[in-house]
């Protein structure tokens, strides 16, 4: 298209102010979620309640964590439920045994691995689009986690001390920590690193990517790889959660997860966003879920939230785009 | 006519930069480029000139590392240079900026100007050796520092295009390519250009510059290549439009008359419809205006003649186009369509009126690349091969067969896919798509764009008689040889404002020339 | 690789004979035509699904529908609501179903093209805002008590050993769809709009309101599906399409259709939804959980993309 010189866009005042909505729209929203829910239920602002919240969000915020970093380079991954469903499996066998909770880490971290790589293999090496690739492996992921379990329940205990809600310093639980360790860690690998800001560069524009020299698959790769780790740490705290493995462990993760990540403001096209956000993204769903209940409005409704509070992010994204185009500013 | 002076070194006797030698590469069966050479000094400025589908493009983008040649040689400060890579070429010296400018419209120009080959220190991007590395760049080449912090994707076409010469002058570029940089700048922006290629010229900077403007010449090269189909057609050291015209006017006589006395040889034997003004008014605009994009524009479409838009690329004339099929607002002013006003409001609107366009750009928004030779032919055909929303296959056989023979489309079979054609019999399925729905307007943009000069010609010759049949035809072009062989008037567009209408004698490249640059006649 | 073998269905097809040859050697039992008819039994709902799907899908612009197994949920509860609880007539029931679907549908449509938002966010949207009102209305609990008399027609029948949703929703939906798709208008246009959508647009094609439709009839072919699985399990849960979204898409690019749009055909989605009928009753003559079928759909899946991405390195894109 041939495009008419346009000097200095102009930004009309409808979009700076839209722009202004997006940048804060979840901060908005979750200061009146809090206001809200602190209004309709005292305990809900209580140190023990907020701790179990963070306890409860743990694996989701892990999972999202690494999804974010996927959907920055214009990816998904909708296997990421069955694959902490799997991994856990394999958790609770292993630590029924009597396997040390070390070891037992270190399995989920390559099985997590593994399975990152996989998807990794099939999008960055062998180009299938990703949502078609991790549709694949979730079936497969949920297939071979249902024939192991093979009708018999594993229970088991948290891995290891500090990746349960029990283990706590100054009665702030210790996974918490971790799970602020990695979005920290991840943040700033992001922000201010060459292989960080790659990410962004082919989320933004993958030919010009590559024509500044920038191996795209390896990024990809590594970037699955990211996420294949954390979610191997998901499953630890997962099953540190729910305590037993059963036919269909962790299915519920795989959209919530996504869910977190656009709730948060990264776009599913890829080149804006950050883990930031998503750990914001995280926070509000997990606030949502906890506060509805303490609300005594039955939990039926999540969903129903969780869809419009999606819908009202996407909504004013694409509006923005929108105003943009309209008014000729250059995408 | 081979004029070529393939023995000019390079203008100062200095060793040469860059040195390609019998370069040739295919595309499948087309040769693109058949043994050129190209000589580079370092500080040199070289226009590198052509028709569309001269090769130019297809020249540039081997030594930049995009094609690699099928034979030939290219040696970079004397030192053999085969880039197997945009980034390999990038890191021994040799960038290139396309027209149309393409960084990371996500990411701050800071960013845009380091992406791949930050400095770090201990594993950390070092933000400050970038910042003031950036700035002193910015600095020296007399863009404002206050760019760094702007998103890319926020700037205008022209500022984008300044900091991806930037980033390649940063990168130690020794030989800068660029293509057509200035079509879509305006005026002052183009200034602007030209006094950084100057000062990177004066620094030793090689630059091979693509451009079809004639005007410009003298102000960016010291040198002109020109090619002719895939070949070396001669160069000089003089921006004489005459000789330039001459080495570039391709395999035909047609052009190479048109250089000298166009006008009188083109109505002698190529234009039947000349001479009486044509017919009936069939789409007439008045005042049109759309902000940005064109102003308070006249024009006029008869039946039984052809009319041609010139402009160069960003004059706003397919923005005129667009708008007057209803694909493009309209601000202010008014339409009639056989005397009758008319709003266009969508191409379906139009079509159903008779009024048809040929985009402008084939692959984006011509083809239909998944479907057939026959499905692409009958697109805009649908509505008269159906009854109650069924398609009868007999007719639209019966009509793809009419019009792939009318227009002696090259296929195997309707049932063939798009993508197995030539772009030049593409193209043609694309003109009989519109001429299929048998219209009263035709407008048709950039009608034999990167095709090959037969094609061209046949093309030429149909469109001649569409109109001698009745049709009210608009060609729009940037192409100068198309307007003097085509148009029975020309309308000239410069920063989407009319500068000129010409008919008749007065149709001289010179004339369109000065109207399109907007030089004062 | 040879043109037969990138047009996915001669593949397909040759996976079904293969398939078929494999469970008579397991089964004498298997080749008897009442049980392949039957096979389709339990693939009818989630071939309605696909269906609909390849559509979304065939129509471009990312399109693609996660919401369709929610819509399904929400569908069937509707239909429990009005033709149990509100002891309507059950055609009427089912009639008022399809209106609540294609309502759904528009939704979906209104915001994907009216905002230009990216279909796989919004309809991850609606999937949680459709299941949840699914569960909100229901109470999260079944509906019983449908009228065995006026519903088992659809569900329960069979007609000369095919059963009556076989024979009169899924087959007429797939040769309907594929006149329509191959034989119309509309369906030149679905292809125009996936194939390039500003060329279509430039053909005086009106790619907003043909990719609303798209959406409009997955979401009614969704609820046609919620009607017939409460009619033939005479009970509507609020969570009777969970998981279905995956299933559906899975079939859809495993019957050939390219995710990017305007490449594939409903025969090819049928032959997949064949496919995996036939795995799926092999499954259950080898006495495996039907869960397997999934697993095995989502390697078929990989595999078949795998080939396909094979083919096209192999020969110069566009």
């Amino acid at each position: 298209m041939s495009a008419v010189t346009v000097t200095g866009p102009s930004r009309s005042p409808a979009l700076v102010a839209l722009e202004r909505v997006q940048s804060l729209l979840l901060p908005a929203l979750l200061i009146g979620e809090v206001i809200v829910f602190a209004l309709l239920s005292s305990r809900f602002l209580s140190a023990d309640n907020l701790v179990n919240v963070a306890v409860n969000a743990a694996d989701i915020a892990l999972i999202a964590a690494g999804l974010t970093v996927v959907v920055l380079m214009g990816g998904i991954d909708v296997s990421t439920g069955y694959a902490v469903g799997l991994i856990s499996w394999f958790l609770a066998t292993l630590m029924s045994s009597g396997t040390p909770g070390a070891l037992t880490l270190i399995v989920a971290l390559i099985g997590g691995a593994l399975l990152g790589l996989l998807n990794g293999l099939l999008t960055a090496r062998l180009s299938i689009p990703s949502i078609v690739a991790t549709l694949g492996t979730s079936a497969l992921f949920q297939t071979a986690l249902f024939a192991l379990w093979n009708r018999r329940d594993v229970f088991s205990g948290p891995v290891l001390p500090f990746l349960s809600g029990s283990e706590r310093a100054a009665g702030v639980p210790l996974m918490l920590l971790v799970v602020l360790v990695v979005y920290a860690a991840l943040h700033l690998v992001l922000v201010g690193t060459r292989v960080g800001r790659s990410v962004f560069a082919i989320g933004s524009n993958v030919e010009a990517a590559r024509l500044a020299g920038i191996d795209v698959r390896r990024v990809r790769l590594l970037g699955s790889l990211v996420l294949g780790l954390l979610v191997g740490l998901a499953a630890c705290t997962y099953l540190a959660r729910v305590g037993v493995v059963q036919a269909s462990s962790g299915g519920e993760l795989s959209l919530l997860a996504i869910a977190s990540v656009v709730v948060g403001g990264t776009s599913i096209l890829g080149g804006e966003g950050s883990v930031l956000r998503t750990l914001g993204g995280v926070v509000f769903i997990a606030l949502l879920e906890n506060g509805i209940v303490l609300a005594g409005v039955p939990s039926l409704w999540n969903g129903l939230l969780v869809g419009c509070v999606i819908l009202l992010a996407v909504g004013v994204n694409g509006a923005v785009v929108l105003l943009r185009r309209r008014s000729g500013v250059a995408e | 006519m081979t004029d070529r002076t393939g023995t000019v070194v390079s203008s100062g006797g200095a060793p040469p930069l860059l040195t390609a030698s019998g370069i040739t590469k295919r595309f499948g069966a087309t040769r693109a480029l058949s043994d050129v050479d190209l000589v580079v000094a370092a500080g040199e400025r070289v226009a590198i000139m052509g028709e569309n589908g001269a090769g130019k493009s297809t020249l540039m983008k081997v030594l930049a590392g995009v094609h690699s040649p099928d034979a030939g040689s290219i040696t970079l400060d004397g030192a053999p240079f085969a880039p197997r890579s945009p980034d390999d070429a990038n890191r021994a010296g040799v960038s290139i900026v396309y027209q149309e400018p393409s960084g990371f419209p996500h990411l701050s120009v800071l960013e845009n100007l380091w992406m791949g080959r930050q400095p770090t220190r201990r594993g950390r991007l070092d933000r400050g050796a970038m910042r003031d590395e950036a700035s002193a760049l910015l600095d020296r080449l007399g863009l404002p520092a206050r760019l760094l912090g702007r998103k890319m994707g926020d700037l205008s076409l022209a500022d984008q295009q300044q900091v991806l010469i930037a980033r390649a002058i940063s990168m130690r570029a020794k030989l800068l390519i660029l293509d057509e940089p200035t079509s879509i700048l305006t005026a002052t922006e183009a200034d602007r250009l030209f006094a950084l290629v100057d000062q990177l010229a004066g620094e030793g900077t090689g630059i091979c510059y693509i451009t079809h403007r004639f005007d410009e010449l003298e102000r960016v090269a010291d040198r002109f290549v020109v090619l002719r189909d895939g070949r070396n057609a001669g160069e000089t050291h003089e921006a004489d439009r005459e000789a330039l015209l001459a080495m570039m006017g391709s395999s035909g006589e047609i052009e190479v008359d048109r250089a000298g006395h166009l006008v009188a040889e083109t109505s002698t034997t190529e234009a039947p419809t000349g001479g009486h003004g044509g017919g009936a008014v069939m789409l007439e605009a008045h005042g049109l205006t759309a902000h940005g994009a064109f102003a308070g524009v006249d024009l006029q479409v008869r039946a039984g003649w052809i009319s041609g838009l010139y402009g160069l690329v960003g004059a706003g004339r397919t923005e005129l186009a667009m708008a007057l099929f209803g694909e493009h607002r309209i601000d202010a002013g008014e339409v009639t369509y056989r005397g009758v006003p008319y709003r266009p409001r969508s191409s379906r609107d139009a079509l159903a009126r008779g009024i048809a366009y040929l985009p402008e750009d084939r692959r984006t928004q011509g083809l239909l690349p998944h479907m057939t030779v026959g499905e692409n032919l009958a697109a805009a055909s649908l509505a008269v091969l159906t009854r109650f929303g069924v398609l009868s296959r007999a007719r639209e056989a019966a009509l793809v067969k009419r019009w792939s023979d009318d227009l002696a489309i090259k296929a195997q079979g309707s049932g063939a896919p798009i993508t197995s054609l030539s772009g030049g019999n593409q193209q043609k399925v694309l003109l009989a798509r519109l001429v299929a729905t048998e219209p009263t307007v035709l407008m048709l943009d950039e009608p034999t764009r990167g095709i090959d000069v037969a094609t061209k010609s046949e093309i030429h010759r149909r469109v001649r008689e569409l109109a001698a049949a009745g049709a009210a035809v608009l060609v729009i072009s940037s192409e100068m040889a198309e307007m003097l062989t085509l148009a029975d008037d020309v309308t000239v567009l410069h920063e989407g404002r009319v500068t000129a209408r010409l008919s008749g004698e007065q149709i001289t490249e010179q004339a369109i020339l000065r109207a399109a640059t907007g030089v004062a006649a | 690789m040879s043109a037969a073998l990138r047009d996915r269905r001669v593949v397909l097809l040759a996976l079904i004979a293969v398939a078929m040859v494999a469970m008579s050697l397991i089964s004498p039992y298997f080749l008897n035509t009442g049980n392949l008819l039957s096979l389709l039994q339990y693939s009818a709902v989630i071939g309605l699904l696909a269906l609909g799907q390849t559509l979304v899908i065939l129509g471009g612009g990312g399109g693609i529908d996660l919401s369709i197994g929610s819509t399904l949920s929400l569908c069937s509860v509707v239909f429990g609501l009005l033709a149990v609880n509100g002891g309507l007539n059950p055609w009427l029931a089912a009639l008022l179903t399809l209106v609540v679907g294609a309502l759904l549908g528009l939704v979906n449509g209104g915001l994907i093209t009216g905002l230009q938002l990216p279909p796989l966010i919004v309809t991850l949207g609606t999937l949680y805002l459709f299941s949840s009102a699914a569960n909100v209305l229901s109470d999260g609990v079944d509906i019983n008590g449908f009228d065995r008399a006026g519903f088992s027609t659809i569900g329960q029948t069979s007609i000369a050993g095919v059963p009556f949703q076989v024979l009169c929703v899924l087959i007429p939906a797939f040769v309907i769809g594929a006149f329509v798709m191959q034989r119309t208008v509309f369906g030149r246009r679905v292809y125009q709009v996936g194939s390039n959508e500003r060329a279509a647009g430039l053909v005086g094609v009106d790619v907003k309101r043909i990719r609303l439709s798209l959406y409009v009839i997955a979401s009614t072919l969704a609820a046609v599906g919620a009607i017939v699985t409460a009619s033939w399990l005479l009970n509507a849960r609020p969570t009777a399409g969970t998981g279905f979204e995956l299933q559906a898409i899975t079939i859809a690019v495993l019957g050939g259709t390219a995710i990017t749009g305007g490449t594939g055909r409903l025969s090819g989605t049928f032959l997949a939804l064949l496919l995996v009928a036939v795995l799926n009753s092999g499954l259950q003559l080898a006495g495996v959980g039907s869960t397997y079928q999934i697993g095995l759909l989502g390697a078929v899946l990989i595999v078949s993309m795998l080939v396909r991405s094979r083919s096209q390195t192999a020969q110069p894109a566009l």
